[in-house]
């Protein structure tokens, strides 16, 4: 995949910039469908879900409406930036109450702090920073302190070693789908702002990166997904201990 | 001075995300493989702990039941035998007595001595089980606190037992000897059955009609440092690596099974 994304850039020519345009389209619907899915998936058996898994199917509701909301605003010919960082402000949040559940209020006051911090950057990214432009300043610190979260939770993990077999610890696949998303985008999100107001560049393959990155995140999510239903069915059919 | 081209943002990015990507699936294959071998050390490390426990435990058994066999011996042979010999002095002196009928209630006495004497030496180390084996000294058992305590204790044998060497044998001799022990003074039984099978598995039954008992408030009776017969029982199937199990769902009395393999 990153090869694909390097010899896109690298091979630069009219073909496959026509091509890139009906394929960012493409990809960006079946990014929001799956995202969809996941919200779905997170809605099945919802009471008897694990918190996380509630928690991460909430998270990735923002983004579908967000999306949805930019053609209504776009058509009214109102600002489009105000949903989007909304709703990274929303998702960045409830990943921190994620990872302050499940490291079980460890490291309460860390999250507590970046809880605060994160949004008043981006508010004040918003009124005074990059404005109307898409806020990517907000989205890469976004992704350094969810990149640090991971590693965190990581870290806590081979500490504490509190179960056998990684795979079926459903938290195990939603920190590496976004250590993988935010690690990925991390760069995407820093040069954004300059490949667009220095070398006016359309964004169409960068972007299309990031969706087929978001896709893949939103892949690993629905199999943390799967493991907890999982979790839920081996839980009921397991006779109870007296 | 003109600042870097798309293509150089274009490589710098590549670079950075090819970069970031490598790190992140570094990171999360270090923690899959780190864990997994943490948690092998974790294990091995366990099973060392386990098996250093089982060889105290078994040592300090083994020396319970030398210390048992000794004094067993010391009592039937020295006490046993210098309270025989004063038996017998004494009624050669009540043969000498103008009124031997006056010996006869000390005689009593020193029979019933002689009788405790012996019985408390059997307890301690029976010898039914070194000179006949498990099934007879289990029978044999039975019938002994039948007798004292006036229950029904009802001893059933199916199969043959083969393939138990005799610290083997004297294990399932101690299990049963709690077990009836226990029914026998705490079930408020009106019969115990005591049942041993024997073909390619062992399976020894104890099964009362008294008034049962909670295993687990059992168990942290024994934590408390309250009660060490369940905790002797486990202990002594753990290291025959035997499986005991407790009949919860009896509406009356209960059954404890203990199974193992020949």
């Amino acid at each position: 995949m990153t090869t694909l994304f390097l010899a896109l850039l690298i091979v630069r020519n009219e073909s496959i910039y026509k091509m890139t345009l009906e394929v960012f389209i493409r990809i960006a619907h079946l990014q929001i469908v799956i995202s969809f899915l996941v919200v779905l998936m997170a809605v099945l058996h919802f009471k008897r879900r694990s918190t996380e898994s509630k928690l991460m199917g909430l998270s990735f509701i923002f983004g579908p409406i967000a999306y949805l909301s930019f053609g209504i605003l776009n058509l009214k010919g109102k600002n489009v930036n105000i949903p989007q960082s909304i709703e990274t402000m929303l998702y960045f949040l409830v990943l921190t109450m994620v990872y302050n559940f499940t490291l079980g209020g460890r490291y309460k006051k860390l999250f507590l702090a970046a809880a605060i911090f994160f949004p008043t950057f981006a508010v004040s990214n918003l009124l005074f920073g990059q404005q109307n432009d898409n806020n990517t300043y907000s989205q890469a610190l976004r992704s350094i302190i969810l990149i640090a979260y991971c590693i965190l939770y990581c870290y806590r993990l081979l500490v504490d070693l509190p179960v056998q077999h990684l795979q079926r610890v459903p938290m195990f696949w939603f920190n590496s789908a976004i250590l993988i998303f935010n690690a990925g985008t991390l760069f995407l999100f820093l040069f954004t702002s300059y490949l667009v107001e220095v070398l006016n560049n359309d964004l169409l393959i960068y972007w299309t990166f990031h969706n087929i990155l978001s896709i893949v995140q939103y892949s690993v999510i629905m199999v943390g997904l799967w493991q907890d239903l999982r979790n839920i069915k081996s839980r009921s059919s397991s006779p109870s201990v007296p | 001075m003109a600042g870097p081209s798309e293509y150089q943002v274009a490589l710098l990015i590549a670079i950075g995300t090819v970069g970031m990507l490598l790190l992140a699936i570094a990171i999360i294959l270090f923690m899959v493989f780190y864990q997994k071998k943490m948690i092998q050390e974790q294990l091995k490390r366990r099973q060392l702990e386990l098996d250093y426990q089982q060889k105290m435990m078994e040592a300090a058994l083994e020396s319970q039941e030398n210390e048992r066999r000794k004094v067993a011996g010391d009592l039937h042979d020295s006490i046993g035998g210098m309270l025989s010999a004063i038996r017998v002095g004494l009624t050669t002196i009540a043969k000498q007595m103008a009124d031997p009928q006056s010996m006869e209630q000390p005689k009593q006495m020193l029979d019933d001595t002689i009788n405790s004497v012996r019985s408390i030496s059997r307890d301690l180390m029976p010898s039914t089980l070194e000179k006949f084996g498990l099934v007879h000294a289990v029978k044999e058992l039975c019938e002994r606190f039948q007798a004292t305590s006036f229950l029904p204790v009802i001893f059933h044998e199916q199969g043959e037992l083969q393939g138990l060497n005799q610290r083997k044998e004297l294990m399932i001799f101690r299990v049963a000897q709690e077990l009836v022990s226990n029914a026998v003074k705490h079930s408020q039984a009106t019969t115990i059955h005591v049942t041993i099978r024997g073909t390619d598995k062992l399976e020894m039954i104890v099964e009362d009609d008294g008034v049962g008992f909670d295993v687990e408030a059992e168990r942290s009776l024994t934590q408390s440092g309250k009660g060490l017969g369940l905790f002797n029982i486990e202990n002594r199937v753990r290291l025959l690596s035997a499986k005991l199990e407790f009949d919860d769902q009896r509406e009356k009395g209960s059954k404890i099974t203990m199974t193992m393999q020949l």
